[in-house]
């Protein structure tokens, strides 16, 4: 029997033939056993190739879940040092905290919530100027995710952490000067009195 | 879905016109087109020739830096898809290459070199595979201890629906090559993923017809 090419098979499978390249195609698979078992088997082979599926496949965000837990974390320190600042005023004699608690709670409100919100609107300009530069990067090169840049991305996050860290500090001290100052006018009126 | 998919082609402007932008205006809005559109098929590409979804990533993203950078040299003589195929699987032989070259480095030779390039020693062989491994593992081994050149017709026939004649302007061969590597990959896949059919009848049968071809890489 004379047989086609093994590749003439290959456009029949796919149904890439025109009419009549099918036509006779077919009608000699019907008539030879031995090329019908070739194409059994690609086509078995074919049939099985669907297995391997793929991941579902991850788009690329600008790391937002980093960036939010950053600004938590920058939060909670700033919280902890409203707090920490507070707890200090209540170890003071008992007198000294009925002056001066209500004056030092005024003034560390005052003082802290401009600045903390002048913090809180830098970070969140920072995190936008970061963002918006690696959307343009990635738009014009495609190469800004790769973990090298996000590595130095969060090593500006930490230094900039760490610099709001200094300033709580800062401030705290600044706090604790003032505390004293506040302190040592405050006394001598309160001895003479009994 | 692809009467969606080629709608929304036609109303963003073909790909064609898209380049056309990004190679004389520097255009980044075209180019996130191009790169929105085709990241996904070459992702998928890139997958299946290395086997690897994590360096298939780092291969997409060297896919598309390259075709930025070489803007200039794109001609608009052959569809731009072509184009942007081609450059993915070069970029996947890149990576193969530098794969065997690094196993050869780290793997004492072995006595036949050509037992040794179809079957990567961390990859099990077929009766071993069948018992331990699932379905798809199963078909991923098959796929990747095919020779390079098989991979690519099967991966861009069968899972990226190219036309046959679309694969020989990709690899730039003539479409008899493309079918005739197409049936040597065929009947490799099933020699691997039919072990005991291929035992009994096709093989036998290919062996019994004197009007097939002998095979060749």
């Amino acid at each position: 029997m004379n047989h086609p090419n093994r590749e003439a098979w290959v456009p029949y499978l796919y149904g890439e033939t025109n009419a009549q390249e099918r036509r006779e195609l077919a009608t000699h698979l019907q008539e030879c056993p031995d090329c019908r078992r070739l194409i059994a088997s690609w086509q078995h082979s074919l049939a099985r190739l669907d297995a391997w599926k793929l991941p579902r496949l991850r788009r690329h965000r600008i790391p937002w879940l980093a960036v939010g837990r950053w600004a938590a974390a920058t939060a909670g320190v700033l919280a902890l040092g409203f707090v920490l600042g507070r707890q200090t005023n209540a170890m003071q004699t008992e007198t000294l905290r009925a002056r001066l608690e209500p004056q030092l709670r005024e003034q560390v409100r005052e003082e802290l919530a401009p600045w903390m919100r002048s913090e809180m609107n830098r970070s969140a300009e920072a995190t936008l100027a970061v963002a918006s530069a690696q959307t343009e990067k990635l738009l014009a090169a495609y190469s800004t995710f790769n973990d090298a840049r996000r590595a130095e991305d969060l090593q500006r996050w930490y230094v900039a952490v760490k610099q709001q860290l200094d300033t709580v500090a800062l401030n705290t001290e600044n706090g604790f000067v003032q505390l004293a100052a506040n302190q040592s006018p405050a006394k001598p009126p309160v001895q003479p009195q009994p | 879905m692809r009467l969606v998919a080629k709608l929304s082609s036609w109303l963003a402007g073909t790909d064609e016109e898209a380049m056309r932008r990004v190679q004389q205006h520097d255009d980044h809005a075209a180019f996130a087109r191009l790169v929105k559109r085709w990241e996904q098929p070459i992702r998928r590409l890139c997958t299946r020739m290395t086997g690897e979804p994590e360096r298939a990533e780092d291969l997409t993203q060297e896919t598309f830096l390259r075709l930025f950078t070489k803007r200039k040299e794109y001609r608009p003589v052959a569809k731009f898809s072509t184009y942007l195929w081609r450059i993915a699987l070069n970029q996947c032989y890149d990576e193969l290459r530098r794969r065997q070259r690094r196993r050869e480095f780290l793997l004492p030779q072995t006595n036949d070199p050509e037992e040794d390039l179809e079957a990567p020693s961390e990859i099990p062989g077929p009766d071993l595979q069948a018992a331990t491994l699932e379905e798809g593992e199963l078909v991923r081994n098959a796929l990747l201890r095919l020779p390079d050149i098989y991979r690519a017709v099967i991966v861009l026939r069968h899972y990226e629906s190219l036309k046959l004649g679309r694969i020989a302007e990709v690899l730039d061969i003539p479409e008899g090559t493309v079918n005739s590597r197409l049936a040597e990959a065929l009947s490799r896949l099933s020699r691997m993923l039919q072990p005991k059919l291929q035992r009994q009848s096709p093989r036998a049968a290919e062996q019994s017809c004197n009007c097939y071809e002998p095979s060749k890489p």
